[in-house]
């Protein structure tokens, strides 16, 4: 936590280098998540660095006493993709073809799976599954209660595992 | 409880939340809601699995431009880019950003063992004072500073300093200047401002004054004494903590609106003069302009003034500013705030993304 804020700090004062060791950091899962939220690499490419470009100008945003620098890193690409769809005028985030370079990246039956769920679900079962985000970062990065993030991760375990149940193929015994 | 009564806490579960007795009991002795907890977890694991297929290690290679110098190495900051809003020019006051030393509650006292050249620059034609702090400890170029100011009897002066090299009581500083005179189209860029001017060398020892010339201008003087430390603040040593009358002065704001920190800008320092007719102002990207008088102005709102914090409510919003010395005599503030004011609209060359702190003499702050 100290470091971190050490970290912001440096930031804050403009240190370019002490940014770019953060945006190495913390790039490539960052756009891991952002693949899941729009659908397609290069628009996730995009809004990543959108959304750094916005940290580094705007350097202000982020307040220890709130949350932890990750979660709101997460929450601004979260604000920059919800952009990117308002501007694509797509109002439920359904996602978009994925150009071929890009499918073979990330296919997988439970990754086609998760993207036939909502955006909010997609959000919250990425965060909290694969980059382990806590309840209370959750609670940072979508806004809202964390006794709802409880809920609502019930709610998109449940979709997924009926989608990924229903999609999946049975496999044949003894062969 | 029944199954889909415990559904919930069986998600909460696997997150590692700990759940209700009943709930925990009936999960013990259901088929059906063991096998969910165990498709939570495969489902979780295959998502993993998933991501770590298609992760990548990198990110592409992006630069990020220094947002704006430090007092800590103003002269390398200086060389890579600065910008400096024209209202600062303006001024008949100087506007300095983050100059490398100063002095504003300690007088440095002379000391020739010391490392730090305590470097004193009479500007003219006026015989304005500049006092700046050098190190010079260590390698050429590892310190130095830039100035700017709009001369009174007309044009912009602008001149860079920066150390070279010491040898025993006598220090060697590189130094540019430039007079221009009509003002020129103006670009706030000070690395292309100073970038095709020759670098001088110049001799200052304690004792002796040294010279430099300024075409079009008159002779810039350098008189040094050495010191045993950089003074960590502002201003000249004629400066207290008293601010003198009519002075409207901001040196390191933080601003903080309601809990929220909107700017901390370590460092910077500005002063306006309300007999002059000047405030300060401040733009913070995102956050639009700030501007200051000790005076009444168009569109202004009062705030009120203790020591060196200023509070003020505008849109509906309680601001309280923080400044490491007290602002002004004056009891009452007046503030204006231009949240959708952006550099690049008003001056050619200037950048949105880029901090600025400075004084003015804008034509909606008053003349007492």
């Amino acid at each position: 936590m100290a470091e971190e804020y050490e970290l912001w700090e440096r930031i804050r004062r403009g240190e370019a280098q002490a940014f770019d060791a953060f945006y190495r950091e913390m790039g490539p899962q960052l756009l891991g998540y952002l693949r899941q939220i729009v659908g397609n690499c290069q628009a996730a490419e995009d809004v990543m660095q959108e959304t750094f470009t916005q940290m580094w100008r705007s350097p202000n945003g982020f307040t220890p006493e709130r949350g932890t620098l990750r979660a709101y890193l997460f929450g601004v690409a979260r604000k920059c993709a919800a952009e990117w769809w308002r501007k694509r005028g797509s109002v439920d985030g359904s996602p978009i073809e994925e150009p071929a370079e890009c499918k073979n990246e990330i296919a997988s039956l439970v990754g086609d799976a998760l993207q036939r769920l909502p955006e909010e679900q997609r959000s919250l079962l990425w965060l909290r599954e694969v980059e382990g985000q806590s309840y209370a970062e959750l609670a940072q990065i979508l806004e809202i209660p964390v006794g709802t993030v409880r809920s609502r991760l019930f709610s998109a375990r449940e979709e997924l595992r009926m989608v990924w149940y229903a999609t999946r193929p049975v496999k044949k015994e003894g062969t | 409880m029944k199954c889909n009564e415990v559904a919930e806490f069986i998600s909460a579960l696997y997150d590692g939340e700990k759940i209700p007795r009943e709930a925990a009991e009936h999960l013990g002795a259901c088929d059906e809601c063991g096998g969910r907890l165990a498709a939570y977890s495969a489902i979780g694991a295959e998502l993993r699995r998933a991501a770590s297929l298609g992760e990548r290690t990198d990110v592409k290679d992006r630069t990020w431009e220094n947002r704006k110098a430090l007092r800590s190495s103003w002269w390398r900051k200086s060389q890579e880019s600065m910008r400096i809003p024209r209202l600062a020019f303006a001024s008949m006051l100087v506007a300095i950003f983050l100059l490398s030393g100063g002095l504003v509650l300690v007088r440095a006292r002379p000391n020739s063992t010391g490392s730090v050249l305590w470097l004193a620059v009479k500007l003219p034609p006026d015989g304005e004072v500049l006092h700046v702090a050098l190190a010079t400890d260590g390698e050429p170029g590892s310190d130095g500073f830039a100035h700017f100011s709009a001369v009174p009897t007309g044009g912009i002066f602008s001149m860079s300093v920066r150390f070279l090299r010491r040898e025993d009581d006598r220090v060697e500083l590189g130094v540019k200047t430039r007079y221009e005179n009509p003002d020129p189209n103006f670009t706030g860029d000070a690395e292309q401002r100073l970038k095709d001017i020759v670098q001088q060398s110049l001799w200052v020892e304690p004792g002796r004054n040294a010279e430099i010339s300024v075409p079009g201008l008159g002779s810039i003087q350098f008189a040094g004494d050495f010191i045993d430390h950089k003074p960590p603040s502002f201003f000249s040593p004629e400066d207290t903590v008293d601010p003198k009358a009519n002075e409207f002065r901001i040196v390191s704001p933080v601003l903080i609106r309601g809990r929220e920190v909107v700017f901390n800008e370590v460092g910077a320092s500005s002063t306006g003069d309300t007999s002059r007719g000047t405030g300060v102002s401040i733009y913070w990207p995102g956050e639009g302009r700030f501007l200051f008088s000790s005076a009444p102005f168009k569109d202004a709102v009062e705030g009120s003034v203790f020591e060196s914090q200023i509070k003020f409510s505008v849109e509906g919003q309680e601001y309280l500013l923080l400044t490491a010395v007290p602002a002004t005599r004056a009891t009452h503030v007046w503030m204006k705030h231009e949240p959708r004011y952006k550099p690049s609209e008003h001056n050619t060359g200037e950048r949105d993304d880029v901090s600025s702190l400075g004084g003015g003499d804008r034509s909606d702050f008053p003349k007492e």
